[in-house]
C-alpha cells in the first residue's frame, strides 16, 4: 500500500531530520515512537504530502505521491498534533466544510462520524468553544470523512481524559483492520494495545520496525526488579539504567534495564513495551559507549 | 517600576522585531521612499519649493521635507507595524506564563510601549541615515546631524509614541484586538488632519491650543511656514519650481514655543497607555482565548455584532452542500466562499442591502449616487478580505487544508479566486450598470477588485498578518477620495479618473501579485 524509499529530509545543508528512511506498510496500525527530535513527525509530513523530501522516494499503491500528491490526498485522512478551528463555525459547519474540499458529497457520512465521535448532541455548537477533548474527536472525524485508505495521526492521545482515550484506541484499532493507520506518539502504553507494527525512529534514521512481541522479545531477560535500602539505590542509580522506582517507607522497589542481574536479589520479570524500548535503548547506547 | 523586568520585556521586543524578514522589508522601503521624495534638482522637481522658488538642499531642508512626509506615513504604518504582540503570545501560547510572571500591568505595557518605540526609532534611524547620504549625494552645503536629530525628534517622536500608545491599548483591550482597533486607528489618524486647516489659516504667530494636539507636527510645520514666508503657497514633497528663481535657504526653524509644543505633544501621546493599564486584560481566558484572540471574542463590537446577525447565515449554509457536490477547484472555491460569509454575518447582511442601494442609486451624482454605494461597498469588502489569506494559518488549520487535494497551491488560489468574487459581489450592481452605461468603468472595477485581491492574498501570505494590507488598502481609499483626479489612485474607478494606463498597470501589479504569491507557496512547499 505504502512503499518509503531511501527518504531523507535536510533543512538547509547541516539539518538532517530524517535519514535515509525505508518502510513498506500494508493495512494495520504502525506506531511511530521515538524522543523528541527524532524525525517522526517531518516522516509523517512527507507521507501526507504538506512536506517534500530532499531525497528518496514515497510510494501509495505504486504512485509516486511526490510528483502527484493529489493521488495520495483523495485517499488520505490526517490529524495533526496541533491544529485548529475556524472561530465561527459550528462542528457541523466545520465537517462541511472539509467535506467540500475533499470532495465528499454524502451529508449521511457527516451525522455518522459526528455519531462515532460522540458529538452529534454539540452538533450546531461553535466548534472554537470546545473542550480539547471534544476538539481531537472533531479533528478525528474531519479526518474520516473521505473514508480514508491510510489515515495518519500525530499524538492523537495527547490532552485526551482516560476514558477518551480509550475510545480512540478503541477507534483506531477498528480502522486498522481494513486501513492503514500510522500513529505517531510519545505515550508507548497507546501503541502498545493497538499496533501491529513498531517504527523506533532516532535522530532522523530508522532504528527498528518490528512487531511489538518481537520488541518485547529480544527485552526478556533484561529488565530486573529487586527491592533495595536508599543507600543501595544511590549505588544502582549510578551503575544501572533505572526504569522505574516506588518508594515505600525505608524500602525503594526498582525496576532495571541490564544484561545480568543488577544486584542480589534482583529478578528478571516480565517487560512492559515501554521498558522493552528503554531497553534496548539504553544497552545499544552501553554497547557503543 | 522594576526596571530590570522593563529591560527584559525591551530586549525582547526589540530582539523578536528585528529579527523578523518583515523588519529588513521595512527598512528597505523607508530607504527606497527616502530615495524617492528627494527629487533632483537638475530635473525640475525639487523636496521643498516656497512660492515657486526650490530650497536650497541643506540638511534642514532636507530634514523639515522628509520629516513632514514620514511623519504623514509613519503615522499611519508604524501603528500596524508595532501591533498585534499580544495576539501573538496567545497564539503561541506564552500568554498565560506572561500573565503569571510578577510583572505589573503598568510595567509590562510601559515595556511593550517602549520595545515597539525603540523599534519605530530604527526605522527612523535608518531614513536619517539615507537623508544624509542623499545630501552628500546631492546636497548644496555641509552635512549638519544634529540638525537632522534635532528635526526628526522633534517632528516623528510624538508621532511615534502615539502610534506605539494605541498599539498597545488596542493589544491591552480585548474588543480592540481585532479589525476593530485597526479601523479605529485609521479614523484617529485621518481625524487629526481635521486641525489642518483651521491651523494653517491663523495668522497669528501662535498657534494655540491646536499645536498641543497636533501629534503628527503637520500642522505645526504649515503653520511654520506661512508666517516665516508669509505665503500659503508652499509645496512638500517632489514639486515642480521656478528656475529663474534664487533658491531659498532654510534655517533656524524651531523656535522655543514649538519645542515646547511639540514636548507636550509627545507627553499627550502618553495618555493612550493609562487606559491600557486599567483595561488590560493579562491574558485572561475569561476575555480573551487563545487562537481566537482578536478575532471576535464575546467583548468585541465586531463579535456582539456577528453573534447578533449569525441567523442572517442560514441563507448561506446550503453553500456548503453546494460546494460538496461540485467537483474539483469549483467546488472547494464555493466552500472557501461560504466560510467566509458564514464566519462574517455582517457581510452577509450588508450584501443585500447594497445591492439594494446600487440598484436605485443616482448613476449622474458624482459624490454621492453610485460611486457612494461603489465606496461602501469596497471598503466592507477590503476589510472582509484583509484576512482572507491568513484565515487557516490564525486558525491553525493550516495543516489540514494542505493535506486536503491541491494542497498549500490550490489553497492560495482558491483564497484568491475568493476574494476576487466576493469584491464583484460586493459591486455587483454598480458593475451590472456600468457594464450598459461605463463598460471602461466596469473594465476599471474588475481589475481593481482584481489587482486587490492578488496584492491581499499575496501581502498575507508573505507577512502571515492581515494587517498590512488592510493599512494599505484604507490609506489607499483615503488617498482615492481626497485626490479624485489622478488615474492611478482611481483603482476601482469610483473617480472616473482611470485611463487605459492605468488599468493596465493595475492589471500586471494583479498579475505579478498572483504570480509571486504562487511562487512563494510553491517555494515553502519545496524547503
Amino acid at each position: 500500500m505504502l512503499e518509503i524509499q531511501q527518504v531523507t529530509k535536510k533543512y538547509g545543508r547541516d539539518v538532517v531530520a530524517v535519514d535515509d528512511v525505508s518502510l513498506q506498510l500494508k493495512s494495520g496500525v504502525v506506531g511511530l515512537i521515538g524522543h523528541n527530535g527524532a524525525g517522526k513527525t517531518t516522516l509523517m509530513q512527507m507521507i501526507a504530502t504538506l512536506v517534500k523530501p530532499s531525497a528518496g522516494q514515497i510510494l501509495f499503491n505504486g504512485i509516486d505521491i511526490v510528483r502527484k500528491p493529489d493521488a495520495m490526498r483523495r485517499r488520505l485522512g490526517y490529524l495533526p498534533q496541533d491544529f485548529g478551528v475556524y472561530p465561527h463555525l459550528s462542528a457541523l459547519e466545520f465537517l462541511q466544510y472539509f467535506a467540500a474540499l475533499k470532495g465528499v458529497n454524502d451529508p449521511a457520512r457527516i451525522r455518522r462520524l459526528l455519531e462515532m465521535v460522540n458529538l452529534h448532541e454539540h452538533a450546531q455548537r461553535i466548534a472554537a468553544t470546545f473542550s480539547g477533548g471534544m476538539r481531537q474527536r472533531l479533528g478525528i472525524a474531519q479526518a474520516l470523512l473521505n473514508d480514508p485508505d491510510i489515515l495518519i495521526v500525530d499524538e492523537p492521545t495527547a490532552g485526551l481524559d482516560p476514558e477518551e482515550r480509550l475510545r480512540f484506541r478503541h477507534l483506531l484499532s477498528e480502522i486498522g483492520f481494513e486501513k492503514l493507520v500510522i500513529v505517531s506518539t510519545h505515550i508507548v502504553s497507546d501503541i502498545e494495545s493497538m499496533a501491529d507494527q513498531i517504527a523506533v525512529m532516532r535522530d532522523g534514521r530508522l532504528i527498528a520496525f518490528e512487531t511489538p512481541d518481537a520488541i518485547l522479545q529480544k527485552a526478556r531477560g533484561q529488565v530486573w526488579q529487586a527491592s533495595v535500602d536508599a543507600d543501595q539505590y544511590t549505588t544502582l542509580c549510578n551503575r544501572t539504567q533505572v526504569l522505574h522506582a516506588q518508594r515505600q517507607g525505608q524500602v525503594v522497589t526498582l525496576r532495571m534495564a541490564q544484561t545480568q542481574a543488577p544486584c542480589d536479589g534482583a529478578h528478571a520479570v516480565e517487560p512492559s513495551l515501554e521498558e522493552a524500548l528503554m531497553t534496548s535503548r539504553y544497552l545499544k547506547q552501553k554497547l557503543a559507549a | 517600576m522594576n526596571t530590570a523586568i522593563i529591560g527584559a520585556v525591551v530586549l525582547n521586543e526589540v530582539r523578536m522585531r528585528t529579527r523578523r524578514l518583515s523588519s529588513l522589508i521595512a527598512v528597505l522601503i523607508v530607504v527606497a521612499i527616502a530615495w524617492v521624495m528627494v527629487a533632483d534638482p537638475a530635473g525640475g522637481h525639487s523636496l521643498i519649493s516656497i512660492n515657486h522658488a526650490r530650497a536650497l538642499y541643506n540638511s534642514t531642508a532636507l530634514a523639515l521635507g522628509s520629516s513632514v512626509l514620514a511623519s504623514f506615513l509613519l503615522g499611519l504604518g508604524s501603528f500596524y507595524l508595532v501591533r498585534g504582540r499580544t495576539r501573538e503570545d496567545l497564539r503561541h501560547g506564552v500568554g498565560a506564563i506572561l500573565a503569571t510572571t510578577p510583572a505589573g500591568n503598568a510595567t509590562f505595557l510601559f515595556a511593550r510601549w517602549l520595545g515597539g518605540v525603540l523599534y519605530l526609532c530604527v526605522l527612523v534611524l535608518a531614513l536619517m541615515a539615507t537623508m544624509i547620504v542623499l545630501q552628500l549625494v546631492r546636497g548644496e552645503a555641509a552635512v549638519e546631524p544634529l540638525v537632522f536629530l534635532q528635526m526628526y525628534g522633534l517632528m516623528l517622536l510624538p508621532t511615534i509614541f502615539f502610534a506605539a500608545s494605541i498599539a498597545v491599548l488596542c493589544d491591552a483591550f480585548a474588543p480592540l484586538m481585532g479589525k476593530l482597533g485597526d479601523v479605529l486607528y485609521f479614523i484617529l489618524w485621518i481625524g487629526q488632519f481635521s486641525a489642518m486647516p483651521s491651523a494653517v489659516e491663523k495668522s497669528s504667530v501662535s498657534m494655540g491650543w491646536i499645536a498641543g494636539i497636533d501629534i503628527s507636527g503637520l500642522a505645526t510645520m504649515a503653520h511654520r511656514l506661512k508666517h516665516v514666508f508669509h505665503s500659503d503657497g508652499f509645496n512638500i514633497g517632489g514639486a515642480g519650481f521656478d528656475r529663474a528663481l534664487p533658491p531659498i535657504v532654510l534655517s533656524d526653524f524651531w523656535t522655543w514655543e514649538m519645542v515646547a509644543t511639540r514636548l507636550l505633544c509627545a507627553m499627550l501621546a502618553l495618555l493612550p497607555l493609562l487606559p491600557a493599564t486599567l483595561l488590560f486584560h493579562r491574558f485572561s481566558p475569561d476575555r480573551v482565548k487563545g487562537r481566537a484572540a482578536g478575532s471576535g471574542r464575546i467583548a468585541a463590537l465586531f463579535a456582539w455584532l456577528n453573534r447578533i446577525l449569525r441567523p442572517a447565515t442560514v441563507v448561506v449554509r446550503p453553500l456548503f452542500a453546494l460546494a460538496a457536490r461540485v467537483p474539483g477547484v469549483a467546488g472547494q472555491t464555493l466552500a472557501d466562499l461560504a466560510l467566509t460569509l458564514i464566519s462574517s454575518p455582517i457581510a452577509v447582511v450588508a450584501l443585500p442591502l447594497l445591492m439594494l442601494a446600487g440598484t436605485f442609486a443616482d448613476q449622474s451624482s458624482k459624490s454621492g449616487g453610485l460611486s457612494g454605494v461603489l465606496v461602501a461597498g469596497i471598503a466592507c469588502w477590503g476589510i472582509l478580505i484583509s484576512d482572507l489569506g491568513v484565515r487557516d494559518y490564525q486558525s491553525a488549520t493550516e495543516p489540514l487544508t494542505a493535506a486536503a487535494p491541491g494542497g498549500a497551491s490550490r489553497r492560495y488560489l482558491r483564497h484568491l479566486m475568493v476574494a476576487a468574487i466576493l469584491g464583484l459581489m460586493f459591486s455587483a450592481t454598480v458593475l451590472l450598470r456600468w457594464l450598459l452605461a461605463n463598460p471602461f468603468g466596469a473594465l476599471t472595477l474588475v481589475t481593481g477588485v482584481f489587482a486587490l485581491a492578488s496584492v491581499a492574498s499575496l501581502l498575507g501570505r508573505s507577512t502571515r498578518t492581515g494587517r498590512t494590507f488592510l493599512a494599505l488598502f484604507l490609506f489607499g481609499l483615503y488617498l482615492s477620495l481626497q485626490v479624485k483626479d489622478v488615474q492611478w489612485f482611481d483603482v476601482v474607478g469610483f473617480n472616473g479618473a482611470s485611463t487605459a494606463a492605468s488599468v493596465g498597470a493595475q492589471l500586471l501589479v494583479g498579475l505579478i501579485a498572483c504570480a509571486a504569491g504562487a511562487l512563494l507557496v510553491q517555494r515553502k512547499a519545496n524547503t
